[in-house]
């Protein structure tokens, strides 16, 4: 006895062919996007501690939040993260942004001779700061939303970048009146 | 025929073919050959230039002409060298006439790590008549690398702007 007959299977085959071309049609429309195809991989730390990715090492060593840096007002708030970077196996170009909140910051250019800009090289170990322009609500007091330094080097695909977390609380944060950049200094390490 | 299809190796066979035809296909037209050459040209030297020897390399003749060290800063302007730090001066023969509109730089390496010349406005020692630090100009190269006191370079790479090698120089 027959199962199926001829019109079933010409049935079945059109539902296959349906269902086939639908979740074809789906996985086209969420296909990965460049950016996260060569996107970076993360390396995550805590501030206070190196942390290392391929291209450089970094220790987020203190993060002071200042209404004035140099004398010089920001439109929001300073965020100054002061950290030791080093090379790990050649010369390398390095970038950083800052996460706070639903907000991604870029190092402010207004101190630029004063701040981490340049390369790093393997061994030698260059000490600065950062300086971000922040929305006062996303750093104020009673917020304990932890910020995110994102560190890489060169361009940054197919590369690691270092996602160092510095809680709010922690005794490396600090709220101060001013500060007075010091201009980054490179030391063998 | 039939027979001899159905037999387990000779699909095997006819399935390895297909799939190195379709490697083929994949490496030759999404041009996947073209940036693995890229990239290893980054990676391997275009020619080894044994120490005190010369080699040719992009249609040049190739050569170090001398080496030095410096523990102070070479210019009267500008900081100090960084503490733990000595300054490696590299200066190279090149025969024949320059390439126009190259740009290049010298990397210096210990087999692990790799140091790249000092910039403008960085180290860099004065070159003085008949030398240059621009690959584009007539003349003895010289490179200037800035280096940890302990790290003890075997070879120096003169690398194009695109980071392919196009000679290493063994010191």
């Amino acid at each position: 006895m027959k199962l199926r007959t001829p019109a079933s299977r010409r049935a079945l085959t059109v539902l296959g062919v349906v269902i086939t071309v639908a979740a074809a049609a789906v996985v086209w429309q969420n296909l990965p996007t460049p950016t996260d195809v060569l996107g970076p991989f993360e390396v995550r730390g805590d501030a206070g501690t190196p942390v290392t990715g391929r291209g450089v090492e970094a220790t987020v060593t203190s993060v002071r939040i200042a209404p004035e840096v140099n004398s010089v007002k920001p439109a929001g708030i300073w965020v100054v993260v002061d950290a030791a970077l080093k090379g790990t196996r050649s010369t390398e170009l390095t970038h950083s942004k800052l996460v706070v909140g639903p907000n991604t910051y870029t190092p402010s250019d207004v101190f630029s001779l004063d701040t981490l800009f340049g390369e790093i090289t393997p061994d030698m170990t260059l000490r600065g700061s950062w300086v971000f322009d922040v929305a006062p609500a996303l750093v104020a007091p009673e917020s304990s939303d932890p910020l995110t330094l994102l560190i890489w080097a060169g361009d940054g695909r197919l590369d690691s970048q270092l996602a160092i977390r510095i809680p709010t609380q922690d005794s490396l944060f600090s709220r101060v009146d001013e500060v007075t950049l010091e201009k980054p200094e490179t030391i063998a390490s | 025929m039939r027979a001899w299809l159905s037999k387990l190796w000779v699909r095997n066979v006819i399935g390895a073919v297909v799939a190195l035809a379709a490697v083929a296909v994949i490496v030759i037209f999404t041009g996947l050959s073209e940036s693995w050459a890229t990239y290893r040209h980054t990676v391997v030297p275009g020619a080894v230039v044994p120490a005190g020897q010369s080699g040719e390399a992009a249609g040049y003749t190739w050569k170090v002409a001398g080496t030095k060290y410096l523990n102070r800063s070479p210019n009267s302007y500008g900081p100090p060298l960084p503490a733990g730090t000595v300054l490696r001066v590299v200066t190279v023969e090149r025969t024949g006439p320059p390439p126009e509109k190259v740009v290049c730089n010298g990397v210096i390496t210990d087999g692990e790590r790799r140091w790249k010349s000092e910039g403008v406005g960085g180290f860099s020692a004065p070159t003085g008549d008949g030398v240059t630090s621009l690959c584009s100009m007539p003349g003895l190269l010289q490179f200037t690398f800035l280096l940890p006191q302990d790290a003890v370079p075997t070879a120096m790479d003169i690398v194009a702007f695109d980071g392919a090698i196009t000679v290493r120089l063994l010191l």
